[in-house]
């Protein structure tokens, strides 16, 4: 029984680390593509001006 | 999200379901150990990716050195992270494993004392990347410190194993082939697949997250200027 | 001017700078001999456990001194721009790291030549016939520790918190020096056989020859350009 709750804690720990830096990477993306489409946007609108 | 990186983390997706399915369902359960022995094919594909990943840093270090260019030093970076990420697992994993069939969570055995010494390596490596002042300069002091932290590896290695055979270690299970039924080295191997599509795509994505981040500051300063 | 001479005058010029202010040398040598006396306290008075680790507590002595004289050597030269200075004489780089090397030894080598007999003094030490071995071997950890640490201080002196990066860079790779250098001292004072010692020290001489010469073909690179 105790064996299992070993196991369990290495599966959880695994899957839950690389989950997390999965997470972490898909977030800093998305969040550096909506500011450079913002950043975009702004500079076309100042070089239309 | 971009079809690019779609492709490649349904691939290892499936690569790690099947991975499961081998390491929890195919492979016969171990004798002694019990069930608790199937950490063991996710705890030595985590260490072969570390160590590739380390491998990749140097080789990467190398290479920014030599032509300056920025993507090599982004490369290095990404790697180091997904290293120091699969090098904790290893050490969480190990005394998981080690508890329950050794009775100690930890022993100071050649390769436990590398792994942790090659954690505490890689994460000074990632402070130094984010302590220094001038972004090019501390690029070639983390190249400088990532080749020498490679090259250190087997030195410790090397130096544990002369400390340790002066002390009798305790016996080690599942040494490198020794008794391995065909079918768990065949679940091994299909893991250590698994893991290196894994971490091929962790690389890939972190690498294109740092260009696309690297981009966006280069286009900062062009708008305000 | 040749290259010796060369190393020579920055050499003189580094001792000459710490003649004046005695700053390095003093604090190294004050920690040095503090820690020695913390150390003691850990074990009870007169038993027979301190003469045991007696050539540990010297070696851990010797490079938490090292690292405060590195750190505070190298951000001194950091704070007055001296680095700026030698990098516009016409000296090759690569003889720079020699220099500061030799420098470094001396420093460390001067804090040594004093708590030594202070350590054999209060841990009642038997030098007996060991002396000249004993010399060589913390030479050769000298050697290599100064070596990677000249290095990496000049790395950690141009990031944040340059003190707290030094030791966190410099520890975890020196670990196979230390390693070395603190077994083969221990066999020493313990009485081993010459054979026993020679093997842990050819270990020694070995890692020094190889950190030596990576650091030497690195350090071109964490200068400035």
């Amino acid at each position: 029984m105790s064996n299992l709750t070993y196991l369990f804690i290495a599966y959880a720990f695994i899957w839950t680390a690389i989950f997390l830096y999965l997470l972490n990477i898909g977030k800093k993306l998305s969040f550096i593509q909506r500011e450079i489409k913002l950043l975009k946007e702004d500079g076309y609108k100042s070089e239309g001006n | 999200m971009d079809k690019k990186y779609l492709i490649p983390i349904l691939l290892s997706y499936v690569a790690i379901l099947a991975a499961l399915y081998f390491a929890f369902i195919y492979a016969p359960t171990e004798r002694t150990m019990g069930d608790v022995q199937r950490i063991f094919y996710f705890h030595v594909p985590s260490a072969w990716v570390s160590f590739l990943a380390f491998f990749v840093v140097c080789i990467a270090s190398i290479a920014f050195l030599r032509t300056g260019k920025e993507s090599w030093d982004i490369l290095a970076a990404s790697s180091a992270e997904i290293g120091v990420l699969f090098i904790t697992i290893v050490l969480i994993t190990g005394p998981m494993w080690a508890k329950p069939v050794w009775n100690t969570f930890w022993t100071w055995d050649a390769r436990l004392t590398t792994s942790f010494i090659l954690w505490l390596i890689y994460i000074a490596y990632l402070m130094l990347r984010s302590y220094v002042h001038d972004k090019e300069r501390g690029a070639r002091f983390a190249a400088v410190f990532g080749i020498i932290g490679f090259l250190d590896v087997p030195i410790v290695y090397m130096s544990i194993r002369w400390w340790r055979t002066l002390h009798p270690a305790p016996v080690m299970g599942g040494k490198e082939g020794s008794g391995l039924a065909p079918e768990m080295l065949m679940t091994l191997m299909i893991c250590l697949g698994a893991f290196t599509i894994l971490f091929a795509t962790l690389l890939f994505l972190r690498y294109k997250t740092g260009m696309v981040a690297t981009e966006f500051e280069r286009l900062k300063i062009k708008i305000h200027s | 001017m040749t290259g010796l001479k060369q190393i020579l005058t920055i050499v003189q010029k580094d001792l000459i700078l710490e003649m004046r202010s005695k700053e390095i040398i003093v604090s190294m040598l004050v920690f040095s001999l503090i820690v020695v006396a913390v150390f003691n306290f850990i074990f009870d008075p007169g038993s027979e456990q301190i003469r045991t680790t007696a050539p540990g507590i010297l070696w851990i002595a010797i490079i938490f001194a090292s690292n405060l004289g590195l750190s505070r050597s190298f951000a001194r030269e950091h704070e007055n721009a001296h680095m700026q200075g030698i990098l516009l004489c016409p000296v090759d780089r690569s003889l720079l790291y020699i220099a500061k090397v030799i420098g470094n030894i001396i420093f460390i080598t001067i804090v040594e030549i004093i708590s030594l007999p202070v350590m054999v003094v209060l841990f009642d030490l038997d030098l007996h016939g060991v002396l000249p071995l004993l010399l060589l071997v913390l030479f050769l950890g000298t050697l290599g520790f100064a070596g990677v640490g000249t290095l990496f201080s000049t790395i950690s002196a141009n990031t944040k918190s340059r003190e707290v990066m030094l030791p966190i860079l410099l520890f975890p790779v020196t670990i196979p020096i230390i390693l070395a250098a603190s077994k083969s001292t221990s066999y020493l004072l313990a009485g081993r056989d010459i054979s026993q010692i020679w093997s842990w020290m050819r270990i020694l001489i070995i890692f020094d020859v190889i950190f030596l010469v990576v650091c030497f073909l690195l350090y071109e690179y964490v200068l400035e350009e």
